[in-house]
């Protein structure tokens, strides 16, 4: 198969030439580009090499950082989620290799293996699901109540990103302060919600732990069966409350804007059933709201970030004009339908 | 007959999405081909109606921020300039009272009186009708 990028597969190859060099006779082609999350440049790539004197072909899938990001992340963060994630009841593609050294290709990367014969789905188009929809639905909520029983004692993640004082706190000043530097126009919605949220503070933790950052419909690959293989792009993780994740699963944005059945999966009290017999934490709705109107905050801001970045031309990747277009239509309407009903967040 | 730009625009969404996008052999190029068309047919959606959701957002803004000056002794608000009704023109008028309507919210907010509150629901009103005027439905 000719390569899509033979340049990047050239030098994909003598990176991993030098990283395993037990990997002998190694050929990498680049078979696509993917488009899944603007936050790194993502492609799809086959191996072949011979290890032990057998010969071996294998996918992989290569995260570049990109010139301009949807999200400002770390991408040691995202990699040592897949490292302590790996081999768990959480179910992530293999991590290979992290390289911050920008020799090998102008920006830093990692490596990780491919999950075959499985998909993501779009979190805009139809529900992907069909009949599913209950056993994937069962599978979402469980893994996310298993990520959540992870607890802080993670290792190298729990030192990249450590637990703040007042998660709640810490992840409205950072998503605020996004909004502030990005937003090219007033908000008043988004606004009125920011301050809605600073006067009503939810109560700390039940129990902090790993908050996965971006959990929801399209972030996790699915085979025909309705098994979940993989949960990605943990570019967002870091130890906090683990509602913030409950919040952001649930927003109706991800499920074609119906609150009862979040990502167009099982029904919504269901689902908090399940995660939260995996977690072990209960449901305390009234905070739970606050992270629920707190994930359209967050939201707002990784829009406009994205609108941002394409307006200025640091990427000109459509998915960051369509979702900054789309996402902050719908998140402004569902926080300005929230806000001026009050939906369970005090005044 | 000359085709209306909105007659060319939805010619143009149609073959993007459902011509060009899926014979191009690469993927990324495929995908990235069919959300132009996307971002074009909702360009399209809201070229017809940008100008009248301008001066309907300003009038109620002006309307608003002039209500604010009642309880507020430091509100105040810019006349509507509607000698123009290009966007170039119309977009930063909005974004002043926009800016100033965020100020005069936080502001009643915090206020107990009888108007105040009332001000404030009349706000949740505006807000609230101008998201769903605003509202992109191509994709529901």
């Amino acid at each position: 198969m000719a390569s899509v990028d033979p340049q990047l597969a050239e030098r994909l190859t003598h990176y991993l030439t030098h990283k395993f060099p037990h990997w002998q006779n190694l050929s990498a082609t680049i078979t696509a580009r993917i488009h899944g999350g603007a936050s790194r440049e993502t492609y799809r790539a086959k191996l072949t090499y011979q290890e032990n004197g057998r010969p071996v072909e294998r996918g992989i899938i290569l995260r570049r950082d990109p010139v301009g990001s949807l999200i400002e992340t770390d991408r040691a963060i995202e990699f040592h989620a897949y490292r302590t994630f790996y081999g768990t009841t959480v179910p992530v593609p293999e991590p290979i290799a992290l390289e911050l050294d920008l020799q090998w290709m102008d920006r830093p990367f990692f490596i990780m293996g491919e999950i075959p014969n499985a998909s993501a789905g779009s979190p805009f188009g139809p529900v992907p699901y069909g009949d599913q929809c209950d056993k994937v639905g069962a599978q979402f909520w469980s893994i996310l109540g298993a990520i959540a029983a992870t607890g802080c004692d993670v290792g190298r993640l729990a030192e990249l990103s450590p637990l703040p004082a007042e998660p709640w706190r810490d992840a409205l000043d950072y998503w605020e302060g996004v909004i502030n530097a990005d937003a090219l126009e007033p908000y008043p919605v988004l606004r009125a919600a920011i301050r809605r949220l600073r006067r009503n503070p939810p109560p700390p933790p039940i129990r902090p732990g790993v908050v996965h950052g971006d959990y929801r419909r399209g972030n996790f690959l699915f085979d025909d069966q309705g098994d979940i293989k993989a949960i990605l792009d943990w570019e967002m993780c870091h130890l906090g409350d683990p509602y913030e994740d409950l919040g952001w699963a649930l927003d109706p944005i991800w499920g074609q804007m119906q609150r009862e059945r979040p990502g167009g999966m099982m029904d919504r009290d269901a689902g908090l059933a399940l995660w939260s017999k995996a977690s072990g934490i209960s449901i305390d709705t009234k905070a739970l709201a606050w992270w629920e109107l707190f994930a359209q905050v967050k939201g707002m801001a990784i829009w406009i970030s994205s609108g941002k970045e394409f307006v200025e031309g640091k990427n000109q990747d459509p998915v960051l004009a369509i979702s900054s277009w789309i996402c902050i239509d719908r998140h402004t309407r569902l926080m300005a339908d929230r806000l001026s009903t009050c939906s369970g967040v005090p005044q | 007959m000359i085709p209306s730009a909105p007659h060319f625009l939805a010619y143009a969404v149609h073959r993007l999405t459902n011509d060009i996008a899926p014979a191009l052999p690469d993927e990324y190029l495929a995908q990235s081909t069919g959300m132009m068309g996307g971002m074009m047919a909702v360009a399209t959606q809201q070229a017809d109606c940008a100008v009248d959701d301008m001066v309907w957002d300003i009038t109620q803004l002006h309307e608003l921020l002039t209500q604010a000056t009642v309880i507020l002794e430091h509100a105040q608000t810019d006349q509507p300039d509607f000698n123009s009704l290009r966007l170039s023109s119309l977009i930063p008028q909005y974004h002043r009272l926009a800016i100033q309507l965020v100020e005069v919210h936080a502001l009643v907010e915090e206020m107990t009186s009888a108007q105040a509150r009332a001000l404030n629901a009349r706000i949740w009103d505006y807000l609230t009708t101008s998201a769903q005027r605003r509202r992109i439905d191509i994709f529901d």
